[in-house]
């Protein structure tokens, strides 16, 4: 069998584990995609998983209920890009699907939900609201206020957390472990043994015949 | 190299999986089974390869090895490939599940066309197994970029544009692998000749 015999050739040995090794570089082949509401605008941030922002890469923004393009656009040389909420998706607050391409068959996605860029509670309440008590005017006043300032709040927050949610977006990117590649070459080992054994079991079940 | 999910269309996805099913039932069946733990490791090398990127320009790329699988195992590094391209899907999420096919017949057809056209050589001379290596280091890769821009060409993904930019950005590492193959090859024939002549009595 050849293993034991490059095994036991030292060279041949230091040149396998030196592939082996390399991995520690990290990779960067696929697209890392993270997008966040603030406001009005939606910023796309694009790049490879080791931080290099992906330089023009093509952003197309699908409406996720039907399916439709709604914009496309270029990203600047530091893989930002912004847009403002199309109408019409707030309109039917439907959810935003950005596509990310890197135009070499690379390609990753992000999806924003409505309720992250609708006005908090908008459904339905928000608009019945002040419009039911008009007659109570110091109470409407302060419900208006009230909800004037959660708005408020609720952009500021936004802004203040969006740092922290790219962090988080970044931790939870999936980069290949010692755990992955090694778990990857068992089961190349472990597949090679499977074919080697149903090789030999095959003379055996003819002779039971 | 690898094309992620959600890029191509439905023709192109399910010929690449008719044809590398082809590919895979054909190595297999031309499989020295002897040599299975040989077929295993280069699958394991061709399985982390992929991790050694090279930043190029705005993109990066990374080792394939497909040119050395093809040299070493002919027929055999379809499979091999096949393989160790699932696991990377699963694994480091390159690729995926669905373009397994496309994917698969993109690396393993040049590594394999290759491999075979360029084995004679190995037998003769030792610079002519160098250059051997170098070619088909070099030339599986050009081809898995040609057959990569054709298959985003037929997903209208900009055939030109893809082209242009495959095929420069996979220029210098071109050149690695080659140079890389070049090496493992003349290595080989000086400490593990066997690795080299076993295949070729077929």
């Amino acid at each position: 069998m050849p293993l034991p015999s490059i095994l036991a050739n030292k060279k041949l040995f230091l040149l396998l584990a030196c592939l082996f090794l390399f991995p520690s570089q990290g990779l960067a082949h696929k697209i890392r995609v993270f997008a966040w509401v603030s406001g009005d605008t939606v910023t796309v941030e694009s790049g490879f998983a080791d931080n290099r922002p992906l330089i023009k890469g093509e952003i197309t923004v699908i409406d996720n209920k039907k399916g439709t393009v709604l914009l496309q656009g270029i990203g600047d040389e530091n893989g930002i890009f912004t847009f403002a909420v199309p109408d019409q998706a707030r309109a039917e607050a439907s959810d935003l699907l950005i596509i990310v391409s890197g135009g070499e068959g690379h390609q990753n996605q992000w999806l924003i939900p409505a309720t992250e860029y609708l006005p908090q509670g908008d459904g339905s309440t928000p608009e019945t609201m002040p419009s039911l008590p008009p007659a109570a005017s110091p109470a409407s006043s302060a419900e208006v206020d009230n909800s004037k300032l959660k708005q408020l709040i609720a952009e500021v927050l936004e802004e203040q957390l969006a740092p922290i949610r790219r962090s988080l977006a970044k931790a939870e990117e999936k980069k290949p472990t010692i755990n992955d590649i090694l778990g990857g070459i068992g089961y190349l080992i472990g597949l090679a043994g499977l074919a080697a054994w149903l090789k030999n079991r095959r003379p055996k079940g003819q002779q039971d015949k | 190299m690898h094309i992620s999910e959600g890029v191509l269309t439905a023709p192109v996805l399910i010929g690449g999986a008719v044809l590398t099913a082809v590919g895979t039932t054909v190595g297999l069946k031309k499989l020295d089974y002897d040599r299975i733990m040989t077929v295993s490791l280069l699958s394991a090398a061709f399985f982390v390869a992929s991790l050694i990127h090279v930043p190029v320009g705005p993109g990066s790329v990374h080792l394939l090895l497909g040119g050395l699988l093809g040299l070493l195992l002919g027929w055999g590094a379809f499979p091999a490939i096949v393989v160790a391209l699932l696991l990377q899907a699963v694994f480091f999420q390159y690729g995926g599940i669905v373009v397994l096919g496309v994917n698969g017949f993109n690396i393993g057809g040049p590594a394999v066309l290759c491999g075979l056209s360029l084995r004679p050589l190995l037998k003769g001379s030792k610079k002519q197994g160098m250059t051997a290596g170098f070619l088909a280091g070099c030339c599986s890769m050009l081809l898995s970029a040609l057959l990569m821009a054709g298959a985003l060409f037929f997903s209208d993904q900009g055939f030109l544009h893809a082209a242009v930019i495959l095929l420069t950005s996979h220029l210098p590492v071109m050149l690695i692998e080659g140079l890389i193959t070049m090496f493992v090859v003349g290595f080989l024939a000086r400490v593990q000749p066997e690795i080299l002549s076993l295949d070729t009595r077929k």
